[in-house]
Formats: structure tokens, C-alpha cells, sequence
């Protein structure tokens, strides 16, 4: 028999049953989901609101003054992210300040603090890149952000540390008046209770209606948002509102408490309380209602996009009363916004209003804080960071290398008193795969450490709910060894780490960060062009990087001459950097990289290290695009992968994705990837490409579409995705030229799951930290004719530059960076350069590697790299040097999708000096 | 003979050619299509014994890894393709192995063998 039965795990329910749990009762929190804080609080705009907007005189006036008083300190005792940055209601006209107005009068009867109006002058220092027109602002310096998922686990961790029972997974079936209060029917278990709060959210009127008659009805409201690359947090210091209308708040934009950017929501009433999917339309109304407020926001760098559903109910103020047909339950239902910045008000009401039921409640003696830190390993200074990692090596292996996150704080988010027991419930915890490449690396390598910390399969790992299964079964009917696995990484082959340089030492003559193609190729190189000390950095556990999965044929026909598949191509160069003794770091990640080239480093056995180098050969890679970067609306269920994941999984991990396929993109990746589905007893359904042509090597569309028969529907996009656990089905439409989708044409396709091939982009960030300057059009380094950055010393090579179609020009490219690192190293830089020319990509061309030439050092043939924009036959490839024609080369056929190389004599050059050597396509009758 | 259709992978034109055997020349085929004539080979390698690389994995144990990539040393008739992956479903092996080790031998009862494409040690 519990006392209180609290109803819904949301951030109000977290709230008051951590808030009773400072009382003598005994308490049970009841969520229907897999995990707390999985409704609305999983998706909202994260703004702790300063109050001025509710009526005055209503609940939500009272309770988020209330809330938003007593939040900052909240945050500071649970440890959760809290930034008072303040917010900006923005008036684009004399109408609009008037509505200021009225808004600063309500503030002040709501005893809001510090509101100001500002005007036109004060607001555009205050916030800089605002539309011109903007002529004041309300300011409200209170309002804050926060994380509302952290603050609700954190909320019932607490709850839970101070002795509260949590049922999960417990959708509640009925409730029965008994003779002492209430019995409730879960799914899984039958709970007495003396009281109920019911802090169901969207469901509330549901639970409500289980023991009284109808009093509210909830009426779900959508929002849709974008959340953008925290590159672009920039772009708000504070939260940005327009000018309320009646439809509410309107689009804002607002940096978030980890740094990213969100813009958003509409308001959209809906009929279903799953409707949590995104629209197209919905997200196009965000994106121009948004560019009222700031013009040109980088909606490129979306990395992805989601919705939530408020819970509004027709009065528009908060219920929170005791039903009048039952004594001892207690309503908390209608909490839409400002729900969160009131969230702490609501608990501290709820407690004293059942206090007015139940008689004074008893105070524990001793109310217990939440025992451990969670703050991020990143957060910690250097010695902290040091000393975790002594007394536990598994923070200094990362695991999510977009934000950092070590292994160890994915277990001891698994440990909390909360602990985590999905994919999603690490996410919202400590955030792996919520940073740009959304979970395409560390995914598979997250789902190990839960099997393992579980004890569980790695099958029975879930996204979210029991639905959400990512892996449908193991590859060969025959069950994957986890022993072999080593899990995220221990106990990994010692072997296979031949040369493993196990001391530390302060500074090498070269180090280059990536054991891939790229890294060992340049490493090679430089040994073999007389560089003694060369490190290695890995993150991975092994050298090798993307080619290990890539067990498909095809690779080496120009660099080995035979064909060979890619683990065996891997394999060659590892043997080489054995016989050569080149050392490297394996499962370690480079966090930053000076300008003067220093490394900091973190890994299990060093810590967080420093090291000098005298040259750097930069080769990290790249990443997938991924489904939220493109910007597919629809819902978000388990079944979505980028097409490299998925190959990871299949190819190394053993495991099937998915059995009924569908491929979108006609990368090679994603043709190679439909042939393994199908031999491996999958169904692919299609193969879905926007453009009139299949993008992948015309040798994938034969070997791996053709031969088996699989459609590839060229011309056509995914408008919608849809199943809520796992992938049901999505909706095609045909595009238009402009790669639109065509209304009329919408037909549905019933799958299960979805891999997108659409694209890889360079690795740049570790480049950004040493101001390497980029190249807009390849997202890579600018590089000279020996792979040279703009940084002195620093030089970079394979996939970070461009993306290559074939790994051996990536081979070719990368001893070039390796030979033009030592021939740095050794001092031979200072010598005569030449006159210096650029590389000009001219009709038709969308990029030249490398982007400038020191005359003197290109040797006898200059080798430029480029791509071509759209297709072309019969074309000609026309150099120029300056103005003069120096080299004209037929194409029968130029493609995007495959690089294009030339290759230039010194003495087709001219002797004098010139700028410029340009690149354009032709017809070639001209 | 029947007429085929099939795409030249020699270069990214992809040509698509119609290939027929000629009705009094037995053995010699009509390529109609073509915009060059390297892909004349291709399609009749293609038209009279179309042959693939088959790469895939299988089942190790005590070994660093859980599935050990392989692939057939040379090109398997095309026909033959699902046939053989039941083959290399069912192999199960203990580490550890070196790359180029045979894995099934005469696969089929071709002389094409099955080979380990990396060292797991």
C-alpha cells in the first residue's frame, strides 16, 4: 500500500514526486514508457520562461514566476545545465511595441523582475544580426535555458535516492475506488495507493476519466523544431521571441544549454497523441517565421529536426485540483508552457495542496542530495580529467566522438538510480548521438556497452519503447560471441596492436591523426622519405578505419594492380607500418590541435595528454550525412541508418538491420550495401535517387542493383516516414527538376527499415580547432601541391580534404601529404618556392584539389583533382593558364560521382609567372 | 538466341548495348549499342559466362572479431551466387586465421576456393 501513486514520469511528475519524497510517504511513480521524461519533456523548446506572458492572476502566472524564482537553484543542487541568458520579445513596429507594452504591464503584475523595454539602439548591440527593421525589444534577463530531460532524470534520481519506488513500462489500465483510495491496474502489476496524482500529460483527461466523469478534455498541440550544429550558436545570445499573437508565442530562436542552436515551434492542433512526427510543412513554416527574426539562418547545418505535442486544454491555465467525485486525487493536467520553468512551482503547490487533504505531512529527517557528479567528463579541468581516468580507464576512452563522451559516463548513466536501458535513454542522459553525425558512429559501439552493462543481447538492446528493436537478427542464423566483441573495446586483441606505442612522450617529429587509408599511406611516406618519429593516433581499436567493412571488391587496380576487397587493402598497410615500426595510439581521440601544433589526446592508458609535434598530417575521414541533415519529415522511430552503420553492423558486428529494405541515395555505399541485404536474406525493396541518374559507379548499378533484380526508382524522393517503435513504411512522391516531389505522385511503401546513402562530409572539426582555413565547396582543408594547410606545418590527405570515389587516390594523395611533411620536417620548405599560382575551378567545375601551386615544388607533372557539376558527354576538359590555353582533354562522359584527374607536365606550363590555372568543361565541337 | 540487354561497366558511360548471337555464326555475337570497342570483350564475357567476386563472412570464434570477411579467389559463374552463400553460411571456424587462408575449398565443385580477406589473431 503506497501513499501516493504519482501518474506520468514527465518533468512534473519527476518534480512532485521528488518533492514529496522529502516527506515521510511511500511513493510510487508510474510511467507507460521505457524510460522518465520520454512525452513532452523529450521535445520542447528547453526555455525556462521569465514569466511575463500568463495572464496574471491564473495558475501558470503564479507558477511560473514561482518556478522560474526557484529554478537556477534547482539546477545548481541537481547538477543539471541552467543558463540565465535572458530573452528578447521582438517588435518590428509601433503596433508591436504596444504589445511590448502590455507585456512588460502583465510582467509586472506577475512580479516578474528586472523587465525592461529596450529600444532600437540598446537591441542591436544587445543582439547582433537581428532583422534591420526591428525597432525594440521586451527584455526579460531571467529567462534562461536548460537541459528539461536531464532536469527530469535528475528529478527522479533523487526522488529515487530518497526512497521512492519507479514502475516503468507500466501503462495503466484501470483505477478502481477502493475502501482506502485507489487501486491501480498496470500491465505488469497491481498498486494500492491512498492517494493519485495524475501527472499523465497528454494523457491526463485519459486518466482522469478512469474514475470521474469527464472535467477537462486535452487537446494536443504540435510543434515542430530544427536543432542545428553547435558551430552555429553563434547565431542567438539570447532567447528570441516575435511579437505573441494570438496563435501563441510564435517561432523563436535560442542557443541550447549544450551549445547547439534551436529554432521553432509552430502550433498545430492535432487529433492523435502519437502524432509526433515532423512535416514538411510544418518545418517550412518554422524555417520562414524564423527568417523574419534573423535573416539567412545556416538551416544547412540542421542536424536534425523534431516535434512535440503540448497538452492544452480548453481553459489555457493549468488544472491542478482535487477531482470533486474523488477525494484524493489529485489532477495535474493542461501543463503546455511555461510547464518547465513552472515544473518546480507545481510540485511545491501539489505537495501543500495535498498537505490540505491529507493533514501535515511529516518531514524526513534527512533529505539525501544526489549523491554523484555528472558532469561531463569534458567539463572537468585537466587534473580531474586525469585523476577519473586513473581510478577508472573508461573515461578516457571516447565513444561519441561528435560530443565527446567517454565510455564511463555511459555506464554510470546505466548505473544511475534512473538508470539507462536504451539507446535513447543514454542519448538523453549523456548525449552521445545527439551531435552531428546522430549516432552513425558510436551507435552500434553504445548498444555494445548496454548489452553488456544489462547483461543482456545486443538484439534485446531497444531504441526507446519494447517496439523500438534496432537489430533484427544476427547474420548467418548463428548467435555473435560478445566475448569477441570485447565490448566497447577492452580486452581488444594485443596483436593486432604491433608497434603500439605504450610510453608517453612529449613531442615526435610527425604525428598523424587517423589510422585509415589516408593516415597510413601518409605515415609511410614520410618513414620513407627518411622521418624517424612518427605517431599515429587511432581512434578506433584497430588501424585500418572505414576500409575493415568495406568487404566488397574493387579496391587497389591502380595502386597494387589486382583486385583486392578492403579489409585486404587495410591489411597491406598495416603490414607496412609493422615492417617500417611506425608507431601508433590506437583507441585514442585527439580532442584539439593547436596552430603550433600541439595535440591534446585522451585515452585509456595516458589520460588527457599534451604533445608537440614539428609536423602534423591531419587524416580523419568522414561522416556520413545524415537522415536529420536532409531533412526526411516524419517520425523518428528505430530502423533508420546511415548506410555505413548499417554496414558496420553487417560486416563486423554480425548483425541483420532490418528485413524489409528500402535504400535511400545511389552512393556506392548504398548500392554495395542493398547487394549485402539481399545475400544476407533480407528483401530491398528499392532503391530511391532524386536525380535522373544513379550516382554510384556504373559497376555497383550492374553488380549490385541489376543482378538481383532490386528496382531503383530514379527521380523519386521520401516525403514521409512512418511506423512510431521501429520503421511500418514511408511515402515516395516523383521529383521535379529541382529535385522536388511532385503532388499527385505520393504512393506508400511498406518497409521496415530505411538506409540512407546520401553523401559523406569531411571530418573538419579537430582542423577547425587549429584555424585551418576550409574550402567551402569540399567542406575540407585548402591545400597546396604537397597537401600543406593554411597552417604552417599542418598538412592533411584522403577523405578530410575530399570525398574520393576510390581509396587509391586517396593512397596516392596521402604520400604526398606524408612526403611534403618530412621534406617540412627537414627544413627543405625554406628553399626557392617558385612563383606561386591557385587553382580556379571554372565552368561546370565545382572544385580543384589542390587549391594553390608552388611552381618549384611541383615536380614534372601536377596531378589536380576535381568534380564535375551534373552530367555532360562528348565534353572537353579545357586548362588554362591565366588566359592562354594549355591542355584540352576529351571526356566521352563526365559524371559527378566520379572524380576526374589530370595530370600536367611542367613544361606544358608556361615559363613566366601566372595566377590562375583554370579548369572548365566544354562541348567539344567548340 | 535470345536478344540481351545489358549496361557496360567498363567507364562511367554505361553504355547500353543489345547483344545477340549471330544466327549463322554460332559463337559470334551482334553488340549493337556500344560507343567504343573495349566493351565488345566485356560483353561477351558477360553474354557467354557472366562471372562474379562473391565477398562476404563467416562465422570465427575465439577471435577479436565475431564474423571473418572472405571472398571467393576468383570469380564465381554468376549462377552460382546463392548457392554458395548457403555454402558460406554454414562454415564456423576457430581463430585464429591469417589473411589468404583457405576457408572452403573447390566451393561447389568449381576449383574457385573461399579465402580469408584479413587476419584475425
Amino acid at each position: 500500500m503506497y501513499d501516493v501513486a504519482i501518474i506520468g514520469a514527465g518533468i512534473i511528475g519527476a518534480a512532485i514526486a521528488r518533492e514529496l519524497s522529502k516527506y515521510n510517504l511511500r511513493l510510487v511513480l508510474i510511467e507507460k514508457d521505457s524510460d522518465v521524461a520520454n512525452g513532452t519533456t523529450k521535445a520542447n523548446s528547453a526555455i525556462v520562461h521569465a514569466g511575463f506572458d500568463p495572464e496574471p492572476g491564473t495558475l501558470k502566472a503564479k507558477l511560473n514566476a514561482e518556478g522560474s524564482r526557484i529554478f537556477e537553484s534547482l539546477c545548481r543542487e541537481l547538477d543539471v545545465p541552467f543558463k540565465q541568458i535572458g530573452s528578447l520579445v521582438i517588435a518590428f513596429c509601433e503596433e508591436e511595441m504596444l504589445t511590448l507594452r502590455e507585456l512588460y504591464e502583465r510582467g509586472l503584475e506577475n512580479d516578474i523582475p528586472e523587465l525592461e523595454i529596450i529600444g532600437r539602439e540598446k537591441l542591436h548591440t544587445m543582439e547582433t544580426g537581428l532583422n534591420e527593421p526591428a525597432i525594440g525589444a521586451l527584455y526579460a534577463p531571467t529567462a534562461g535555458i536548460t537541459d528539461p530531460y536531464l532536469m527530469a532524470i535528475a528529478l527522479a534520481e533523487s526522488a529515487v535516492e530518497n526512497g521512492i519506488d519507479i514502475k516503468l513500462d507500466s501503462p495503466v489500465r484501470t483505477i478502481k475506488k477502493t475502501v482506502n483510495g485507489f487501486q491501480i491496474s498496470c500491465s505488469v502489476a497491481e498498486i494500492e495507493t491512498k492517494y493519485i496524482i495524475n501527472a499523465a500529460g497528454l494523457y491526463a483527461d485519459q486518466i482522469n476519466e478512469m474514475v470521474n466523469p469527464p472535467s477537462f478534455t486535452i487537446k494536443p498541440s504540435r510543434g515542430e523544431y530544427f536543432l542545428l550544429d553547435k558551430e552555429t550558436s553563434c547565431w542567438a545570445r539570447h532567447v528570441l521571441f516575435p511579437c505573441p499573437t494570438a496563435l501563441g508565442k510564435g517561432v523563436l530562436i535560442a542557443p541550447t544549454a549544450h551549445g547547439n542552436l534551436i529554432v521553432g515551434p509552430n502550433a498545430e492542433a492535432i487529433a492523435s497523441k502519437e502524432a509526433t512526427a515532423t512535416t514538411a510543412a510544418g518545418l517550412s513554416y518554422v524555417q520562414t517565421n524564423a527568417d523574419k527574426l534573423k535573416k539567412g539562418l545556416p538551416f544547412h547545418k540542421v542536424i536534425t529536426s523534431f516535434s512535440g505535442l503540448r497538452a492544452k486544454t480548453e481553459s489555457g491555465d493549468f488544472i491542478i485540483e482535487e477531482a470533486k467525485q474523488s477525494p484524493g486525487f489529485i489532477n495535474v493536467a493542461g501543463i503546455d508552457s511555461p510547464g518547465l520553468a513552472s515544473a518546480p512551482g507545481i510540485a511545491v503547490y501539489v505537495a501543500n495542496m495535498l498537505q490540505n487533504i491529507a493533514g501535515p505531512l511529516e518531514k524526513k529527517s534527512a533529505f539525501r542530495p544526489l549523491p554523484k557528479s555528472h558532469t561531463p567528463f569534458m567539463q572537468l579541468d585537466q587534473k580531474e580529467k586525469n585523476q577519473i581516468v586513473k581510478e577508472d580507464p573508461r573515461f578516457g576512452r571516447v565513444i561519441c566522438r561528435c560530443e565527446h563522451i567517454t565510455e564511463g559516463e555511459i555506464v554510470r548513466a546505466i548505473a544511475g538510480p534512473v538508470g539507462a536501458r536504451t539507446v535513447d535513454g543514454i542519448k538523453k542522459r549523456t548525449r552521445p548521438g545527439g551531435g552531428r553525425c546522430q549516432g552513425g558512429f558510436c551507435g552500434p559501439r553504445v548498444m555494445q556497452i548496454i548489452a553488456r552493462e544489462l547483461n543482456i543481447d545486443m538484439t534485446a538492446v531497444k531504441k526507446d519503447n519494447p517496439g523500438s528493436y534496432i537489430l533484427s537478427g544476427t547474420t548467418k542464423g548463428r548467435k555473435v560471441d560478445q566475448r569477441a566483441v570485447g565490448a566497447a573495446g577492452t580486452g581488444y586483441s594485443e596483436k593486432r596492436k604491433l608497434n603500439s606505442e605504450t610510453m608517453i612522450k612529449e613531442s615526435y617529429d610527425l604525428v598523424v591523426i587517423g589510422g585509415g587509408p589516408a593516415g597510413m599511406a601518409a605515415a609511410v611516406a614520410a618513414r620513407e622519405n627518411g622521418i624517424e618519429d612518427i605517431l599515429i593516433i587511432e581512434r578506433d581499436r584497430e588501424l585500418g578505419g572505414i576500409l575493415q567493412q568495406c568487404i566488397h571488391n574493387g579496391f587497389g587496380l591502380h595502386h597494387f594492380k589486382e583486385e583486392l576487397t578492403g579489409p585486404e587493402y587495410a591489411e597491406r598497410f598495416i603490414d607496412q607500418l609493422k615492417e617500417k615500426e611506425i608507431c601508433c595510439k590506437l583507441d585514442t581521440m585527439v580532442l584539439s590541435i593547436s596552430k603550433d601544433r600541439q595535440i591534446t589526446y585522451v585515452s585509456t592508458s595516458d589520460g588527457l595528454t599534451t604533445i608537440q609535434a614539428k609536423a602534423i598530417v591531419l587524416a580523419m575521414g568522414c561522416r556520413e550525412r545524415t537522415r536529420g541533415a536532409i531533412n526526411i519529415p516524419g517520425t523518428r522511430p528505430a530502423g533508420i541508418f546511415s548506410a555505413g552503420t548499417a554496414q558496420r553492423f553487417v560486416n563486423i558486428e554480425g548483425y541483420i538491420v532490418g528485413r524489409k529494405v528500402v535504400v535511400f541515395g545511389s552512393g556506392d555505399i548504398g548500392l554495395i550495401m542493398a547487394r549485402r541485404m539481399v545475400l544476407e536474406g533480407a528483401e530491398v525493396i528499392a532503391v530511391i535517387e532524386r536525380k535522373p541518374y544513379s550516382e554510384g559507379l556504373v559497376r555497383n548499378y550492374v553488380q549490385c542493383i541489376e543482378d538481383y533484380g532490386i528496382p531503383m526508382l530514379l527521380e523519386h524522393t521520401i516525403v514521409d516516414i512512418r511506423g512510431k517503435d521501429r520503421v511500418e513504411g514511408i511515402t515516395i512522391a516523383r521529383t521535379d527538376q529541382n529535385k522536388q516531389p511532385i503532388e499527385g505522385t505520393y504512393r506508400d511503401l511498406e518497409c521496415d527499415t530505411i538506409l540512407f546513402s546520401r553523401g559523406l562530409i569531411p571530418e573538419n572539426e579537430l582542423s577547425k580547432s587549429a584555424e585551418v582555413a576550409l574550402d567551402r565547396s569540399t567542406n575540407g582543408p585548402l591545400v597546396n601541391e604537397a597537401m600543406e594547410t593554411s597552417v604552417d606545418g599542418i598538412f592533411a590527405c584522403g577523405n578530410v580534404v575530399h570525398v574520393h570515389d576510390l581509396v587509391d587516390w586517396v593512397s596516392e594523395e596521402s604520400f604526398k601529404a606524408g612526403k611534403g611533411a618530412a621534406e617540412y620536417i627537414k627544413q627543405h620548405a625554406e628553399e626557392d618556392a617558385g612563383f606561386i599560382f591557385k587553382t580556379k575551378p571554372g565552368n561546370q567545375i565545382s572544385y580543384i584539389v589542390p587549391h594553390k601551386v608552388r611552381s618549384a615544388r611541383m615536380g614534372d607533372t601536377l596531378e589536380l583533382f576535381m568534380r564535375v557539376r551534373g552530367q555532360h558527354e562528348k565534353a572537353v576538359l579545357v586548362v588554362k593558364a591565366g588566359d592562354r590555353v594549355i591542355k584540352s582533354i576529351k571526356k566521352n562522359v563526365l559524371t559527378p560521382g566520379e572524380m576526374v584527374e589530370i595530370k600536367i607536365k611542367f613544361t606544358d606550363l608556361p615559363t613566366e609567372a601566372f595566377k590562375e590555372l583554370s579548369v572548365e568543361v566544354a562541348k567539344e565541337d567548340q | 538466341m535470345e536478344k540481351q540487354e545489358m549496361i557496360c561497366i567498363l567507364c562511367p558511360l554505361g553504355c547500353k548495348m543489345q547483344v545477340t548471337e549471330k544466327p549463322d555464326q554460332p559463337g559470334e555475337l551482334t553488340v549493337r549499342g556500344l560507343q567504343c570497342k573495349k566493351g565488345k570483350q566485356y560483353a561477351y564475357e558477360e553474354y557467354t559466362n557472366p562471372t562474379r567476386t562473391l565477398t562476404s563472412t563467416v562465422v570465427i570464434h575465439n577471435a577479436p572479431r565475431p564474423r571473418l570477411p572472405v571472398k571467393t579467389n576468383k570469380p564465381l559463374p554468376k549462377g552460382l551466387v546463392f548457392q554458395a552463400m548457403e555454402k558460406i553460411n554454414k562454415v564456423e571456424l576457430d581463430g585464429p586465421v591469417h589473411i589468404g587462408d583457405v576457408i572452403i575449398k573447390g566451393l561447389l565443385g568449381t576449383d574457385i576456393d573461399v579465402v580469408a580477406t584479413r587476419s584475425l589473431e
